[in-house]
């Protein structure tokens, strides 16, 4: 691969990368190196496949400790090779793994540094566009890292369009599904506040299986907005009214028994439906749930999975998936 | 691209061939020119590139300093001629009869000129002098230090061999049990002082590593996260070196916004608003003013 990198273990296959794991001779850290695919003749005569701009470009110009570290990036011959910090897990093993009992200060440490990393990249006009547990790393000092910026992109410019058709749709916000052409950190927001909301249930809140589903699944639990919630939203290009089921939505409260008063107040900050006035992170960070206990622990108490078993049983899985599979897995 | 003295710029590729036998035309005003003469240009506007060109070249020819001259207003004309020379050149005006003037010139300067090849100006020799300094002063203050733990030490150490003499001569216990000890004592002192240096060392490769990390850093600190009491959020900070960006607040009501094209609806609806589109307008034109 490289003189200064030793492959250990091939990690993982995506639709646009392989990972492995390697071991960097000059400092003796591990760390994770993603080897673009090139693909076809035909790919490749289009320059190097676009999601791997995007991270390079992005990556380089920023560092936080809860954003994944570009360590490297290696360009030989034809192929790239991107040198990434080494992480054990992430946050869908910690969701999915039966045996780990996330406690209220567990998922406060989660949740905060998760909004610290998006802070960050939000105050440097950069948009994730695909949070969702997957792409939230952790490694064995329990440190929560942003990863994957495939999709990520800058934001704020007043008469550029940008495609709605972007994260993963159960953690997709409701002026997304609507076909916003611009829309600004209240996507990401949304998915923070759907990620919690994982952590709390153990499942994914709003499991939509197609776009119309998808805003059904989340009326359900939010009731419809309305013309006072958000005046706007008859303006956008997909806006469809859906009909107010007749009952009223059930309260989160009730449907997120053990969070308390704080935490619910929290989620619906993020959960509101008018972008505009959705929270920002710096606004989430500075709500009450972080001031009152539990008090958030630390990085090193957060649990883990345990990796071997749950691994096996992921790869085979992924590799079952076939070609819509995409996701880079980075154990 | 390349270009050759003429000032005309070529591609490489073209070079190649249109000089395949060494010397050739030039494309452009039909001069003759060799194949060697031609060097990447570095400045894209040929005519910049071919007066620096010239001015390297003549400067190894109109090389006399202040002190070459009697009076400084003759130092003062020369260097006002050496302006005209070049921009005859340059623009290829009276170009016979420039460089007649300095090859004459060569000609009759000719010991001088030889002379001032190995004779630094004033300005060069005053980054050299405080250079020279700077090493100087660097090497004291170490030397300081270094004299100044030998002369610790050789104290500790006469005390340490008067002690021992003494207790060797006063007490009762065995010469022996009391050498042993010394020794082990002198041992332990050996590698504590082993151990003091290595940390040193550590801590200076980590001092010099933060460093460098904060360099690469965007110069944001980030954030204290404290287990075990309640979060107070600090607001991240851009350090800039230019005037502070205004909060969304200040925007929308000190008139930012007048500048901006209200975005329409769906815009808004998606979560776009001007003040969005300004505070980044804003924070991006002073980009360049960051801290590093």
């Amino acid at each position: 691969m490289n003189k200064r990198y030793e492959t250990i273990r091939h990690l993982g296959e995506g639709q646009f990368a392989n990972v492995y794991m390697a071991k960097d001779t000059e400092t003796g850290e591990t760390v994770a190196i993603k080897k673009i695919k090139l693909g076809s003749r035909d790919e490749a005569k289009d320059g190097i496949n676009r999601t791997a701009i995007r991270e390079i470009k992005l990556l380089k110009e920023i560092q936080h400790e809860n954003i994944i570290g570009l360590r490297d990036v290696i360009g030989h011959r034809t192929s790239i090779q991107l040198v990434f910090d080494f992480m054990e897990t992430d946050l869908e093993h910690v969701v999915q793994d039966q045996k780990i009992i996330l406690m209220p200060a567990h998922i406060k440490n989660i949740t905060m540094q998760t909004l610290l990393g998006l802070e960050f990249l939000h105050a440097h006009w950069i948009l994730h566009r695909d949070l969702k547990p997957n792409n939230l790393l952790m490694n064995t000092m329990g440190r929560v890292k942003l990863a994957d910026f495939g999709l990520a992109r800058f934001f704020g410019s007043p008469n550029r369009n940008y495609t709605h058709q972007v994260v993963t749709r159960w953690y997709r916000s409701p002026e997304l599904l609507y076909g916003a052409k611009s829309y600004g950190v209240g996507i990401d927001i949304w998915s923070v506040g759907c990620i919690l909301a994982e952590l709390l249930l153990r499942l994914p809140i709003f499991p939509g299986d197609s776009d119309i589903d998808q805003l059904v699944k989340i009326f359900n639990v939010l009731g419809c907005p309305t013309t006072e919630d958000w005046p706007t939203m008859t303006s956008l290009q997909s806006y469809i009214a859906v009909k107010t089921p007749n009952e009223e939505p059930p309260e989160l409260q009730f449907i997120f028994s053990a969070a308390g008063p704080e935490l619910i107040e929290l989620m619906k900050s993020m959960w509101t439906f008018d972008p505009a006035k959705r929270c920002t992170t710096t606004q989430a960070l500075q709500m009450d749930y972080f001031k009152v206990q539990p008090y958030c622990c630390l990085d090193e108490e957060l649990p883990h999975p345990n990796r071997q078993p749950a691994k096996r049983r992921k790869f085979e899985e992924k590799s079952e998936g076939g070609p819509g599979v995409r996701r880079l897995i980075f154990e | 691209m390349m270009i050759n003295e003429c000032g005309h710029p070529l591609c490489k590729n073209c070079v190649e061939n249109i000089y395949a036998r060494n010397s050739g035309n030039c494309h452009i005003c039909n001069r003759l020119l060799k194949k060697n003469g031609f060097r990447e240009q570095i400045f894209e506007d040929p005519l910049i590139d071919k007066e620096t060109h010239l001015r390297r070249k003549l400067r190894k020819i109109y090389n006399l300093k202040n002190d070459d001259f009697e009076t400084l207003r003759e130092f003062h004309d020369y260097q006002e001629r050496f302006e005209t020379i070049v921009y005859n050149l340059v623009f290829e005006t009276d170009v016979v009869q420039t460089n007649a003037e300095i090859q004459a010139f060569e000609d009759n300067y000719k010991d001088k000129i030889e002379r001032n090849k190995r004779r630094l100006d004033e300005d060069q020799k005053w980054v050299e002098d405080n250079l020279r300094e700077e090493r100087a002063m660097k090497q004291r203050v170490n030397e300081g230090q270094e004299q100044d733990q030998k002369e610790k030490e050789s104290i500790t150490a006469r005390t340490d061999t008067k002690a021992i003499m003494d207790e060797l001569r006063d007490s009762n216990v065995a010469a022996e049990e009391i050498l042993n000890r010394e020794r082990k004592k002198q041992v332990e002192k050996e590698m504590e002082e082993k151990e003091e240096q290595e940390k040193r060392k550590r801590r200076n490769k980590e001092i010099f590593q933060t460093r460098k990390r904060q360099a690469e850093n965007m110069s944001f600190t980030s954030a204290m996260r404290i287990a075990g009491r309640p979060y107070i959020h600090q607001n991240l900070e851009l350090v800039i070196n230019g005037p502070v960006v205004p909060t969304a607040i200040q925007i929308n009501k000190m008139g930012y916004l007048a500048h901006m094209r209200p975005p329409s609806a769906g815009r808004v609806a998606g979560g776009y608003t001007a003040t969005v589109g300004c505070s980044r307008a804003l924070l991006e034109s002073r980009l360049d003013l960051l801290v590093f």
